[in-house]
């Protein structure tokens, strides 16, 4: 490759890159200051540019597992069953509380791999909170049940 | 116009105009190092995430393949063939380095694996660094360190592919930092809690404890004393905001590595993130940079984009931020 390739290269990369990479963003996810969405391997690299006011969180809490029925609720994660801990179980909850569980193809989904094998009566919950205070004790400013489900011959 | 705009970000930092033919070949050598260390990293990551990817294959969810994996017809067939690639790509990069298209095959096979592995409605950021650092390895000329060493245009051409890599990884930094500053002045005009307060580092790690359950080293230390994390987190963007400034600047290269480093430890021992990648390739690019200058602090205070200014007026003088090694 020429030198003068080599330089034409350098502009194209460093100026094309941000370009295309906020560009495919914006496509798919709208026009914002903080671009999650990205057209891999195009990436915005907006990580933690939104500093939460207010988190919107969704949990999945069980109410019934193998005829043993929990008044209250717990958790999904406090299952030893069903506990996992990972980014991908956690994105797999909030993409199904964002649909508000109406997506039976994603539920089913996300039933097959999170809580297989099990009957189970479950249902999704909203919690709305400011980080730091909820850290501290404060309970959640709001909680909403988004839907409730069950699975397995519970079903 | 574009002469203009690197000698802008260049700014007081002459030493990179200092070159003469036995430094530049000393600068290739290091890069060459640099490199093929690279290559050596990219197929032990391949061996140590074979099984990794190897089990997404029965893990027993559907494929959703991203638009690079889009060939594939399901999670077994594209598993088998990313995994074996990838091993057989990384072994071409390490055995045949000095030869394009085996650092061709490494970027491909290493895009196939990493677009395989995010196809199961996760994405994560620990291959982009590493993917496109590979891309730009691929206009790297080829011949081993003794013919690259006989040729200047050769060497020049090394060195230009291989800053490319670091203005690139510099680029990612930027954007990341772009982007905490852009957030926060509209959080700001809105008048929410933004990049710039306070407490700003201490809500987005108590939201990250509170996502993952997990619990960290010092993230419950932070969070008990919010303010302390205030002028951590003005520096974080300072840092990121300006890496693509410190790239055109040799004196800092090692610097800013050492705190991007510094930035990334610090996401692990307050939220439990790690980014080993990231760091092994700043320790390449950067900490090992081929046109870094023997570490100054004098140099390096000079020529600190924005806050560089009164280090330099005391200098008295920019012939001090001449290359001292010329």
């Amino acid at each position: 490759m020429k030198r003068r390739s080599l330089r034409i290269l350098i502009v194209v990369v460093l100026v094309g890159y941000p370009i295309l990479s906020t560009g495919a963003s914006f496509a798919i996810g709208g026009v914002k200051t903080h671009p999650s969405r990205e057209l891999f391997p195009f990436f915005t690299w907006s990580l933690f540019s939104w500093v939460p006011e207010v988190r919107h969180h969704y949990v999945v809490e069980i109410t019934r597992l193998n005829g043993q029925v929990f008044d209250p609720p717990i958790e999904m994660n406090e299952v030893p069953e069903f506990s996992d801990r990972t980014s991908l179980a956690y994105k797999a909850v909030q993409d199904l509380g964002r649909a508000g569980g109406s997506d039976a193809g994603e539920r089913a989904t996300f039933e097959a791999r999170y809580l297989g094998g099990q009957d189970v009566d479950y249902r999704i919950v909203r919690q709305s909170y400011a980080p730091l205070e909820r850290w501290h004790g404060a309970p959640p400013d709001a909680t909403m049940v988004v839907g409730e489900y069950s699975v397995g011959s519970a079903e | 116009m574009m002469r203009r705009l690197r000698l802008w970000l260049t700014g007081p930092d002459r030493s990179h105009s200092a070159i003469d033919a036995d430094r530049h070949t000393a600068k290739v050598t290091k890069a060459w190092w640099s490199v093929r260390f690279f290559y050596a990293a990219t197929f032990f990551f391949a061996y140590a995430e074979a099984n990794v990817l190897w089990n997404l294959t029965n893990g027993g969810a559907p494929l959703q393949p991203r638009w690079v994996v889009a060939w594939m017809p399901d999670a077994l067939t594209g598993g088998t063939i990313a995994t074996t690639a990838y091993l057989v790509g990384a072994s071409a990069g390490l055995i045949f380095m000095q030869h394009r298209w085996a650092r061709i095959l490494v970027c491909i096979t290493l895009v196939q694996a990493a677009g395989f592995r995010y196809s199961f409605g996760g994405l994560n950021h620990g291959y982009h660094f590493w993917i496109w650092v590979s891309f730009c390895l691929c206009f790297l000329p080829d011949g081993n360190l003794s013919r690259l060493s006989q040729s200047y245009a050769s060497r020049h051409r090394y060195l230009t592919a291989f800053w490319l890599a670091m203005a690139l990884v510099a680029v990612f930094y930027s954007l990341s930092g772009f982007w905490k500053v852009a957030a926060g002045l509209e959080a700001m005009i809105a008048g929410n809690i933004n990049s710039f307060s306070p407490t700003a580092l201490a809500t987005i790690v108590a939201d990250k404890l509170q996502q993952s359950g997990d619990n960290t080293l010092l993230g419950p230390f932070l969070l008990d004393r919010p303010l302390l994390g205030w002028p951590a987190h003005l520096w974080v963007i300072y840092v990121e905001l300006l890496a693509i400034v410190a790239v055109f600047r040799p004196s800092l290269h090692q610097t800013w590595g050492l705190m991007l480093i510094v930035f990334h430890i610090g996401t692990f021992l307050l939220m439990g993130i790690v980014f080993a990648k990231h760091v092994l390739l700043l320790t390449l690019l950067y900490l090992w940079s081929p046109f870094a200058n023997p570490f100054d602090l004098r140099r390096v205070l000079a020529v600190l984009p924005l806050v560089g200014w009164p280090s330099r007026h005391r200098l008295g003088s920019s012939r001090g931020l001449e290359d001292s090694g010329a």
